[in-house]
């Protein structure tokens, strides 16, 4: 695992570090000096580079979720008209708007049954200053729903932005992994960048929602190596009975 | 003399984009700094075109702001806008609210004497205001040119130069000076206080540079050095220390 690499806002960022493609992504908090090959940090942070997407960044963790076109994320309905539904993502972004055409195999007469309170897992299509966020539950290229839609039952937690990002990328697996392997019946997890995680347990049921929430949340408090979230992880199925 | 250093801790307001406390040496002041950013402007008569709006409240421990803290509201905002990227964010605005938690009570002194009293100085509340805004500001992910950090140092009437002094030191000092440095050793702010002479500032600004950058001639690769032998630990690198430990969470972090 490489050095994760902090710097502060001033520092030079080696450019033998970042990727050397002519078509290289260099972005948020990394500035390239004027007239020269030289790269300085803007912003404290993890200097994150992609050495296949030819991209590199400094990663801040962020307390506050801003929309951004392209992230997926779990909101409420609050309302319907005629023809969209009117969904809430936090308490600082615009209300999102998502068409009731939107979602997969959806035409004038077959339409998605919301209703207020309902959860939605949605793509945000677009996000404009002093303007409604727009969502979609539809692949617009495949008109397929690619895992958005309408979430039933299970329960909705509050993580950190930094824990939901960290699951996205999939850093936090092999804890998953071991957790889906002792709850019986495993369970679903669905995780919106917007710090919101759904979790359900078809046949453990809010036993089982609980040991997730209980570790999602442990997570997210306290710094652990991965030997210690495994056996946390087996307290937490032992504790549930 | 024994030597402490300021502790800091990141983030620990939930609520707000960037937060941070600051306890400085000494004097026991504490300081907690709230950072939102990047807002929509609150009137439209403020927005800049071009340029991040920034707006610094303080609020002292035990009352309302008043005159001296709205001066040092000023003092705090012209520093944190002449070392953010403002252009980067233009018509948005940087809201940094600083509120003192407790102040040093001294009580040997006739009375149990208070410091940050309205009649007293006001360069001990800048101090400590402008470092916990510095590092509010780099929780909160702010585009900064460089990073600072501010020292109070006090010359005192057998003209010895104290860097953090207490209370009694503030008390019974000839001057009192603030300097804050940036990180290649440039001169942020400077406000003096009393009587001085140029030695006696030329003196006290040096030892603040020390302070800040640990050697003199800490250059520009960041890695700043140990101070010497009974300075305890530089402030730029308490500042590192924060970050790292803030920003590496787990064992998991890098690239996969």
């Amino acid at each position: 695992m490489a050095d994760a690499l902090v710097v502060l806002p001033g520092d030079s960022v080696d450019a033998s570090y970042l990727p050397t493609a002519q078509k290289r992504k260099i972005g948020l908090g990394i500035k390239q000096e004027f007239q020269s090959n030289d790269f300085t940090s803007t912003v404290a942070g993890r200097v994150e580079v992609d050495h296949r997407k030819k991209s590199a960044h400094i990663s801040t963790p962020n307390a506050r979720y801003i929309a951004k076109a392209g992230d997926s994320v779990i909101c409420q309905v609050r309302g319907a008209s005629y023809e969209t539904f009117h969904l809430y993502i936090n308490a600082y972004s615009p209300q999102a708007i998502l068409s009731h055409f939107s979602f997969e195999g959806a035409s004038k007469k077959t339409r998605p049954q919301l209703k207020t309170g309902d959860v939605v897992y949605a793509k945000i299509a677009s996000a404009q200053k002093n303007m409604d966020i727009e969502l979609t539950c539809v692949n617009p290229s495949t008109g397929k729903a690619d895992g958005l839609g309408p979430l039933n039952e299970g329960m909705i937690f509050d993580v950190s932005l930094e824990l939901a990002d960290r699951m996205l990328k999939k850093q936090l697996a092999p804890v998953m992994e071991e957790l889906g392997n002792k709850i019986p019946g495993g369970f679903e997890i669905v995780v919106g960048k917007n710090g919101k995680v759904w979790v359900d347990c078809a046949d453990a049921g809010a036993k089982g929602i609980i040991a997730v929430g209980r570790i999602l949340q442990k997570l997210d408090e306290d710094v652990m190596q991965e030997k210690e979230q495994k056996k946390f992880v087996n307290r937490i199925i032992k504790e549930m009975g | 003399m024994t030597q402490v250093s300021p502790q800091i801790q990141l983030h620990n307001l939930s609520s707000s984009d960037g937060s941070a406390s600051y306890i400085s040496p000494c004097s026991l002041q504490r300081i907690i700094a709230g950072v939102n950013y990047p807002l929509e402007v609150s009137y439209r008569s403020k927005e800049v075109p071009d340029d991040t709006y920034i707006e610094v409240n303080l609020r002292p421990h035990n009352a309302v702001a008043g005159v001296k803290e709205h001066h040092v509201e000023e003092v705090v905002r012209r520093v944190l806008k002449s070392m953010i990227r403002g252009e980067e964010t233009p018509r948005t605005m940087l809201q940094c609210t600083l509120q003192v938690m407790e102040v040093e009570n001294d009580e040997s002194l006739p009375g149990g004497v208070k410091g940050g009293g309205q009649g007293e100085s006001y360069l001990e509340m800048l101090c400590g205001g402008l470092n916990a805004a510095i590092l509010g500001c780099l929780d909160a992910g702010v585009q900064m040119r460089t990073v600072a950090g501010a020292v109070l140092v006090a010359v005192s009437k057998s003209r010895e130069t104290n860097i953090w002094p207490s209370l009694k030191e503030r008390k019974m000092a000839k001057s009192l000076h603030v300097f804050a440095y940036g990180r290649n050793a440039e001169m942020l702010l400077c406000e003096s206080e009393g009587e001085f002479i140029m030695d006696e500032w030329e003196r006290a600004a040096m030892l603040a540079k020390r302070a800040v950058l640990g050697t003199d001639d800490a250059g520009q690769d960041g890695d700043v050095e140990m101070a010497g032998e009974d300075d305890g630990r530089c402030l730029m690198s308490e500042i590192r220390d924060a970050v790292q430990a803030r920003v590496v969470r787990d064992g998991m972090g890098g690239d996969q």
